[in-house]
């Protein structure tokens, strides 16, 4: 290691001093809005997934590559306006984490569209799935290193804002005379403190140890104001991590939130009398879920569904021949017996979680609204982290600790954690212990710098690590909503609202919504920090970051309503590589089954189709699956996974789907291949 | 954007970059595809081959192949020998003092997995020089004698557990179906000790081994002496002990893997001819090295299009 390092330093040292690829990003402004006298909401749901392909992210270099699709990736908004015009969009899309670029990039388009609405008054974060894409973050380190394929994708970002954009737009184009509803309900059993020991570092009393608060923002339209109201959509913060599926997995999947958000939006459907087979694919109601102070919270994972413990060293596959050849190196692999077995628990496990907390959010959600005031006022600021006149003072350097490297036990964790040499010299790279530095040094402290100060800035690079955090805090109703970067743990969650809730008066509860308006890693207390567990090594700035961060936090809240000036945000997002296959013209060929084959819960299909890029999941129904004239299933359903197999030549491409039914299959059971415009036939196999 | 810094670290390739974070905290798994191709290049100190040392001087033994399949697989490959340094007082497959490609070898195999076992069949076509038509044999005791020879051909059988663990023992059966009567037979224990554990970094284990060579009618007693034969005496031919470990595998920059490994041998030989090896070798147990530098890439770039 150490000699490595070293080289890596000499290697780097070499490297005259300059500055990096950048560029600043746009600082669009909301248009002061004007009043229509009553409270005004919309919805929106735009399907974001890509095809087959990209690098799953959120697991770092663990992460597979995408074959597939369950459930489709999508990005859904809501549009408030109240009676005074103060308007707000909250947007969450399924991607591991945001990124200010994004942020940026969306903004600049809607303050330039019919919503006018500006990075003061966007609200973009992510369901935070470890099984989607995020080439897209605004400094270089995260682009190479969060995901199986290094990089920043500048076709994946075009496509993601463009959907982003639309989905904004969409909302705001649904503005309907609306009533609004907040509801708060706790949800034991579905999540877990997967860091306990600093979680009990902290003073008590302070609650649970996770924040299981469903908050659930009912919004109905109508025809006019208060009067023909309907059930549209909705609005939810909860805290969990987006790590159901394990790394192991292969397929772009919204994971638990996805199940969350599908289940509410076919209650929704359901209040409305509707219930019709084409509705059930896209449901017309839409569940806006964000993700709360979920740092240190797992999802209550079944036994056995953490695959990545089948991994093992194994002889790496190489032909040897008949003479000597260099044994390959081992691999990191489990057997694929295994890894089925476990992704099969990892599925049901995703399910189970899923259903109850979506059982949860349709209780809350049913909750009538009645006619009251709704006020919405906000306020938005950008800080320069590394410049920031804070007191006590940040770090100037963002640094992560050796803890951070070997992920977060018994959720997400990667084959590094526990690294020793020879069984008996432990390197750090482990929850607490040698990720400590004994006696703690410099600004960071306690924190064990991953290959030391010098070594880590010259493999992240110079502004390698993100430098610019947004934040906002929105008055919904008497509820405050705070938006912040990061993954914020239960106690520094519950640090942050006691804060806010004592500088609003006109709250009745503070929510805070992580992963919000860019991506910062995590937010700990001074007493997890101490402790160097996982969470607190990805504490970028230091031990006095949610000083910071609480100090901003309470002027934003002191000052809401108040003119809010978007920051300049300088983004260095490093090498540009293209994974995502930009839509092109598709080619259009005779669809043919391959195969179909059934046993009494399982349908499996393959059939030649265009290839992935061509085949775009994002751009409508492909598939169903039917018994008879009964729907039973769609591609966008958990017990459906759509893969792209291998090429099979002259522009063709074998696809495969697999569907797992609950109830056995009967003899009439088909696969139906749904028509695309410009791209194939329409087409029905039997099972039997 | 403007590129304002062309030599700072963010500007490097991509590659290079995630390279060297890599090769400071890990090594991914494989870029796995169902076609593949690679190649080894090993640098000896001596020419052994089964025990009798061939070429008494360091050789290269280059060597490419194509595979299909992931853990079954089917591969076709060919290596050579060129020998480094021509000197007179040893001999080579070309003659006293000079220098060349050794020997061609061209071969094909199969592989099955079934838990723990791993068996390969396969078939190879031994050229021992190349156009020049000489060939080696062992007509009497204590002494190689060059003569032409085409080459011959050879059946193989192994069967490894690999699925035992970090023990992993292994026979192969060599059987001549070309210009030697009889087979070879190797055994060999091989010992996984993980420098690290539960990771690959970055050089994941130390290979301990133990081999020993076995004849079994291809030695000059029992058969026509005018027939070629490897060795005096049947049974056990010679022991060979090993320590070595694999340095590897860079996968991140770009598709391809390379690796490093370096062997170190204590050989003891049984049958005269393996002790002696050749004319000039002291007959005791000798110490030799080699190491190879490994290479492969999938047909599949997984940057493009989906591998497997």
């Amino acid at each position: 290691m150490t000699v490595r390092l070293a080289l890596i330093v000499l290697s780097l040292a070499a490297c005259s001093a300059g500055t990096p690829s950048s560029l600043w990003l746009p600082t669009p402004q909301s248009t002061s809005p004007i009043g229509r006298g009553e409270l005004l909401a919309g919805f929106a749901k735009v399907d974001i997934t890509p095809p087959p392909g990209m690098g799953l992210s959120g697991n770092g270099f663990e992460g597979q590559q995408a074959s597939g699709y369950s459930q489709r990736l999508y990005a859904r908004a809501m549009v408030m306006e109240d009676s005074l015009g103060e308007r707000i969009a909250f947007v969450v899309a399924d991607v591991p984490h945001v990124s200010s670029l994004l942020h940026r990039l969306t903004a600049e388009q809607t303050s330039r569209g019919s919503s006018k609405l500006g990075a003061d008054r966007l609200v973009l974060s992510a369901t935070h799935t470890h099984s989607s894409v995020a080439n897209h973050y605004t400094n270089s380190a995260y682009n190479e290193q969060s995901g199986r394929f290094s990089g920043y994708d500048a076709f994946w970002v075009e496509f993601l804002v463009e959907r982003l954009v639309r989905a904004v737009d969409l909302a705001y184009a649904d503005l309907m005379p609306a009533l609004a509803r907040w509801s708060y309900s706790e949800v034991p059993g579905v999540t877990s403190n997967r860091s306990p020991i600093p979680f009990a570092a902290n003073p008590v009393p302070f609650g649970g140890p996770v924040d299981d608060t469903l908050y659930t923002l009912r919004v109905d339209q109508c025809e006019v104001a208060f009067s023909n109201c309907v059930a549209r959509g909705g609005f939810g913060v909860f805290a969990i991590h987006g790590t159901g599926y394990p790394a192991t997995g292969d397929l772009l999947d919204p994971d638990i939130p996805g199940v969350v958000q599908r289940h509410v939006e076919r209650a929704i459907d359901r209040l409305n009398g509707a219930l019709l087979a084409d509705t059930i694919f896209r449901p017309e109601g839409v569940y806006v879920l964000a993700n709360g102070t979920e740092g240190d919270v797992s999802p209550d994972h079944d036994l056995g569904t953490r695959c990545e413990n089948h991994l093992r060293q194994r002889p790496g596959p190489r032909p040897r021949g008949p003479n000597w050849a260099p044994p390959a190196p081992e691999v990191w692999r489990a057997r694929s017996s295994d890894l089925h077995a476990c992704m099969e628990r990892a599925r049901t496990s995703v399910a189970r979680i899923g259903n109850e907390l979506g059982s949860a959010a349709e209780r809350s959600y049913n909750l009538v609204p009645a006619a009251s005031s709704f006020r919405i006022r906000r306020a938005f600021t950008t800080i320069h982290l590394p410049t920031f006149n804070a007191s006590p003072p940040l770090c100037p350097n963002a640094r992560f600790g050796t803890s951070n490297v070997g992920g977060a036990p018994n959720d997400a964790r990667t084959r590094l954690l526990g690294w020793s040499f020879l069984w008996v010299f432990p390197s750090g790279f482990e929850p607490g212990s040698l990720a400590v530095a004994d006696p703690p040094h410099g600004c960071q402290g306690e924190k064990r710098v991953g290959l030391g100060f010098v070594g880590q800035g010259l493999a992240t690079g110079p502004h390698g690590l993100p430098e610019y955090a947004q934040f906002s805090v929105v008055q919904m109703g008497r509820t405050a909503v705070v938006s912040l970067p990061w993954e914020v743990t239960t106690v520094a969650g519950r640090l942050i609202k006691n804060a806010v809730q004592a500088q609003a008066p006109w709250a009745d509860r503070v929510v805070v919504v992580g992963l919000a308006n860019g991506y910062f890693q995590y937010l700990t207390t001074r007493e997890e920090y101490s402790l160097q567990h996982y969470e607190g090594g990805s504490n970028l700035y230091g031990r006095n970051t949610l000083d910071l961060v609480i100090r901003v936090l309470e002027d934003l809240t002191r000052n809401i309503g108040n003119d809010s000036k978007v920051g300049p945000i300088e983004a260095f997002p490093g090498a540009y590589r293209t994974y995502f296959k930009r839509p092109s013209t598709p080619t259009a060929i005779t669809r043919v089954f391959t195969k179909v084959q059934c046993d009494d819960h399982l349908l499996v299909a393959e059939w030649e189709d265009v290839p992935p890029g061509q085949f775009q999941p994002a751009d409508g129904q492909v598939l169903r699956i039917a018994d008879g004239t009964t729907l039973l299933a769609w591609d966008d359903h958990p017990n459906v996974e759509v893969r792209a197999i291998r090429s099979a030549g002259g522009g063709r491409h074998v696809w495969r789907v697999t569907y797992r039914s609950p109830t056995q299959l009967s003899n009439t059971t088909s696969v139906q291949l749904l028509s695309r415009p410009g791209v194939g036939n329409a087409l029905s196999r039997g099972c039997f | 954007m403007g590129i304002l810094g062309p030599f700072c670290v963010s500007n490097l390739p991509t590659g290079i970059r995630v390279g060297l974070v890599w090769l400071a905290v890990a090594n991914p798994t494989e870029a796995q595809d169902l076609l593949r191709y690679g190649g080894n290049l090993t640098f000896a100190a001596r020419r052994e081959w089964r025990g009798i040392t061939r070429r008494d001087g360091p050789v290269m033994q280059p060597e490419v192949f194509a595979s299909y399949g992931r853990d079954n697989w089917l591969a076709i490959g060919a290596g050579t020998i060129f020998e480094l340094r021509g000197d007179r007082a040893a001999p080579t497959y070309l003659g006293s003092g000079r220098r060349s490609f050794g020997e061609v070898d061209f071969w094909a195999e199969a592989s099955v997995s079934t838990v723990p076992f791993r068996l390969s069949a396969g078939w190879v076509y031994r050229i021992w020089n190349v156009g020049k038509n000489v060939r080696w044999v062992q007509p009497a005791r204590n002494s190689l004698r060059l003569e032409t020879f085409d080459g011959t051909q050879e059946l193989f059988l192994r069967v490894a557990a690999p699925g035992l663990g970090r023990f992993v023992p292994q026979v192969t059966v060599f059987k001549d179906v070309g210009q030697v009567d009889g087979s070879y037979l190797e055994y060999s224990f091989v010992l996984r000790v993980p420098f690290w554990a539960g990771v690959i970094l970055p050089a994941h284990s130390i290979l301990l081994s133990a081999k020993a060579g076995h004849s079994v009618g291809q030695h000059s007693v029992i058969t026509d002496p005018r027939i070629p034969k490897y060795f005096e005496h049947g049974g056990i031919t010679h022991w060979d002990l090993s320590l070595g470990t694999t340095f590897g595998e860079f996968g991140p920059i770009g598709p391809a893997t390379f690796f490093l490994h370096p062997e170190l041998h204590y050989q003891i030989g049984r049958d005269p001819i393996a002790r002696t090896g050749s004319a000039g070798i002291a007959p005791k147990p000798r110490w030799w090295f080699r190491l190879g530098i490994g290479w492969s890439a999938p047909a599949c770039r997984p940057d493009r299009r989906i591998c497997r």
